[in-house]
């Protein structure tokens, strides 16, 4: 792997990265770019990859090709000076249960070095609601959740990256995590967001990478985004629905009456040509629910490779 | 980096305190128990016919049975005591190791900056540490038994130089153990290949000699080399235990250098 140079305005640069694992081929080529002070939404289905790029990106696995910067520094040589500039919440977040919540934070926070205020540490429990008396093997996900957070947040690293940090979370929580997160924002700090709450992504990210077998396939804004990814809708005609109709319509899929005058289904693009039909029949109600970010991302993940792009990528 | 180092492996001692504790009981009562019974064995014309039985107690390290010496190497040192501490190196290096790694343990710690080298090795360190602490205890409770227990003739050197050789045994099968799991082994395999060489060596040293065509058997096994055929009453070997120790580093450097090429594995 060649070293990358250090760039000012680059957090994290993947070029031409691949990762195998025997046989399956985890990363094929991806290439992304996040630049400082933003926050990214990185979305995929699962096995698509985003847990291997993250575990590249913090030097858990190493890629078998391609180039990685991270701050400017290849991971591997960078080592332990690089990671002390970033904080890291992983996906799947095993505390020691024999230890408890304090011992965990302080033993992290030693071997994070000078960079972590106590106070700080204490502000973060008393805001996320933890209580670090607790012994690990008592906490639920939620609050193991909270544990990895105080953890990722405490030094105030340049470049945080958070694997579905708000899984199992409560409310209020979620909106403390989103508080923290614009916060690091403000101070011109980079987000590298994994997650599947469509709200969460939505709020935060500036910008929105997407990855399907291991390339990226599609980047923009979610509203961009969006505009070509799958939007369920459901129709209460006044009478019978005029399914005919319906169906001569490009890109609706799954239509379907469910009964009486109740049809469904999943419009690809945006819904001016279904409004369009809608508005020539009496109609008691429309619903368009919000999608979950596997529905919505549906187009991105399903379509044969560099099909569906948002802002293309190569 | 000491810092880093002090506390990766405080951390990972707090891990095993209390299993520590609990080795340490039971090696205590185990070498108490047994030299408890000497007192009432050592009269014993049973103990004499027993001890002619000089073939077969070479299996268990228990020549010259009889005489309080070979009764400590019989019941305490020649066997029990190292598979014990062996026992205990092996499960909690594997476990502190590629346990840890398996579970997802030591993903967020990789994360953190420091070394992998710092946290495998600070690892196998509080690994040893443990089995020093459970080592002493033994020896403890050995020097504490040795005057209530009329065995008072039995060199203490030689003693302490058998806790030593069973320590030494000990540190070498967990960091075998530990050389596998830097190979990115298993728990089970990382386990497994410890127990397997050390029975492996436990046969070589004791069982085969018994076949004097096999005698040479012992000369291969860590067992001789750590603790000699019976270690108080002929006392250890510090050329070969040093042999023990150079192989034990080795194993630890391989260990290491291996984890430090490859993936960290995850949940």
């Amino acid at each position: 792997m060649k070293r990358s140079e250090p760039s000012s305005d680059v957090a994290i640069r993947c070029e031409r990265v691949v990762k195998r694992f025997g046989d399956v081929v985890a990363l094929n080529g991806l290439d992304l770019t996040v630049e400082r002070g933003t926050v990214v939404g990185y979305l995929g289905p699962n096995g698509s990859g985003k847990s291997t790029t993250i575990r590249i990106l913090l030097d858990l696995a190493r890629a078998d090709a391609g180039a990685v910067a991270v701050l400017g520094h290849e991971p591997r040589a960078a080592g332990p000076a690089l990671r002390s500039r970033i904080g890291y919440l992983p996906g799947e977040l095993r505390l020691d249960d024999r230890l408890s919540v304090r011992e965990t934070l302080r033993s992290w926070a030693v071997l994070r070095g000078d960079g972590v205020v106590p106070a700080y540490v204490d502000e973060l429990c008393d805001r996320l609601d933890l209580d670090p008396t607790r012994a690990n093997r008592t906490l639920s996900s939620g609050n193991r959740r909270k544990v990895g957070l105080v953890g990722a947040f405490m030094a105030r690293p340049e470049l945080l990256v958070l694997d579905e940090p708000t899984s199992g979370v409560d409310p209020l929580v979620q909106a403390e995590f989103l508080a923290l997160v614009d916060e690091a924002r403000h101070d011109g700090r980079t987000v590298f967001l994994s997650s599947h709450v469509l709200s969460e992504v939505q709020r935060l990210a500036d910008e929105v990478i997407v990855i399907r077998s291991g390339e990226v396939v599609a980047t923009g804004s979610l509203d961009d985004l969006r505009q070509q990814a799958l939007q369920p809708f459901v129709v209460w005609f006044d009478g019978d629905p005029p399914m005919a109709e319906l169906h001569t319509l490009g890109g609706i899929s799954g239509l379907e009456r469910v009964h009486g005058g109740e049809v469904q289904g999943v419009i690809e693009g945006g819904p001016d040509d279904l409004l369009q039909v809608l508005a020539r029949h009496r109609v008691v109600h429309v619903l368009f629910p919000e999608p979950d970010l596997e529905q919505a991302f549906l187009t991105f993940y399903g379509e044969p490779d560099g099909a569906a792009t948002g802002g293309e990528r190569s | 980096m000491i810092t880093v180092i002090r506390e990766i492996v405080a951390s990972a001692m707090r891990t095993v305190r209390r299993s520590t504790w609990w080795w340490g009981v039971g090696v205590s009562g185990f070498v108490i128990v047994n030299l408890a019974f000497w007192p009432s064995l050592e009269d014993s014309e049973a103990l004499e016919a027993f001890g002619e039985m000089d073939e077969l107690l070479k299996a268990f390290g228990a020549q010259n049975i009889a005489t309080p010496s070979g009764y400590m190497d019989g019941q305490v040192f020649a066997l029990l005591l190292p598979l014990l501490l062996s026992a205990m190196s092996i499960t909690m290096v594997s476990g502190m190791t590629a346990g840890d790694e398996n579970a997802g343990r030591l993903e967020l710690l990789h994360a953190l900056p420091v070394t992998r080298r710092a946290v495998w090795t600070g690892r196998w360190g509080a690994a040893m540490i443990m089995v020093t602490i459970v080592s002493l205890v033994g020896a403890v409770s050995t020097l504490v038994c040795m005057p209530l227990f009329s065995l008072t003739e039995v060199s203490v050197t030689r003693v302490l130089g058998a806790v030593a050789g069973c320590a030494l045994l000990a540190a070498f099968h967990g960091s075998l153990s530990y050389m596998i799991a830097g190979w990115g082994g298993s728990r089970g395999l990382s386990a497994g290949v410890g127990i397997a060489v050390l029975v492996v060596g436990y046969l070589a040293a004791f069982v085969l000699p018994i076949n004097a065509s096999l005698a040479g058997a012992r000369r291969w096994s860590p067992w001789y080399w750590a603790i000699g055929e019976q270690p108080v009453t002929n006392g250890v070997q510090p050329g070969w235990m040093l042999l023990v120790g150079a192989i034990t580093a080795a194993l630890v450097v391989l260990g290491t250098r291996a984890v430090d090429h490859r993936d960290i594995h995850t949940a």
